[in-house]
């Protein structure tokens, strides 16, 4: 099935814009259809875990002084804590992504205010490693 | 009686883009800069951000990669704002929905920037087809204006209804 729809694809611009396209619509898993998983479990890692590479993932390029470590707890909020704004949360989306190999799709980008709301959605979501 | 329906304006740290530009790039490695830009660009600005590849190997805050990048990101910061304006909050589409996929902005000869409305969107994003319809498609148009200043830069956008009377 997946291979006939890429066919009914390709006769659109290119085959990598399918793939692109394809890999968008697919509702279940973060990563591309073409992998051949079509349902991801959730995240092996454990909440701790995550929720300290998250805050190390703040670090790496927060403002500074802002993060005080005692400060930082799950309930911390990016915007009334932690004081990032609208950029700020872009460029920590992109890193969490890349930390822990997942797209995060716009929508869940807009919902994720707080440090612990990420932690779930990688534990919940995702099949992150 | 006014067919005015949202304002919206950003001001940009310039440098804070050149930074966002340093930590994105490695020299002739641009995924990290491209999950970014994705973020908040739509396909036209990408192809031209992606062309100043000398500016993007070493973005200072003077050059135009960053002025771009910084005039690009305010200028899709304004216009949610001016959404906010006339759309219901629960209408909106996501931010990054709206930042990337709804409009772009490009220059005319003189230089003054304009605000194109993708008419696809609809057909592209059909969970936000009737936002589209309802607040968007034919119904409104943009007016930009940015100014920049040594490390500032500046939008400012205002939609308007077509509906004249």
């Amino acid at each position: 099935m997946l291979r006939s729809a890429l066919a009914r694809c390709s006769a659109r611009p290119s085959a990598a814009a399918a793939r692109a396209l394809t890999a968008r619509r697919a509702p279940i898993s973060a990563v591309s259809a073409l992998s051949a998983r079509f349902y991801s479990p959730p995240s092996n890692l454990d909440k701790s875990a995550i929720t300290g590479r998250v805050i190390d993932v703040l670090k790496t390029f927060n403002k500074g002084s802002e993060v005080a470590a005692d400060k930082v707890s799950a309930a911390s909020s990016f915007q009334k804590d932690l004081g990032l704004d609208s950029l700020d949360i872009v460029e920590f989306i992109v890193a969490v992504e890349q930390e822990f190999s997942i797209e995060i799709p716009d929508k869940v980008a807009d919902d994720l205010k707080t440090i612990g709301q990420t932690v779930e959605y990688i534990k919940n979501e995702t099949d992150a490693s | 009686m006014s067919n005015v329906l949202g304002i919206g304006t950003d001001i940009v740290y310039i440098p804070r883009i050149a930074g966002l530009l340093q930590r994105s790039m490695t020299k002739g490695d641009t995924r990290k800069l491209q999950m970014v830009i994705n973020k908040f660009m739509a396909a036209p600005e990408k192809q031209k951000l992606l062309k100043m590849v000398g500016d993007l190997n070493d973005p200072s805050p003077n050059n135009k990669a960053t002025a771009y990048t910084a005039g690009v990101w305010a200028t899709k910061e304004s216009l949610l704002k001016a959404l906010g304006c006339f759309v219901p909050a629960g209408s909106i589409p996501p931010a990054q929905t709206v930042y990337s996929k709804l409009f772009y902005k490009t220059n005319t000869e003189t230089g003054r920037p304009i605000v194109h409305i993708n008419n696809k969107f609809g057909q592209e994003n059909l969970l936000y087809n009737d936002f589209f319809e309802k607040y968007i498609n034919n119904k409104v148009s943009i007016d930009l204006s940015i100014s920049h200043d040594k490390d500032y830069l500046i939008s400012y956008c205002l939609i308007k209804s077509n509906a004249m009377k």
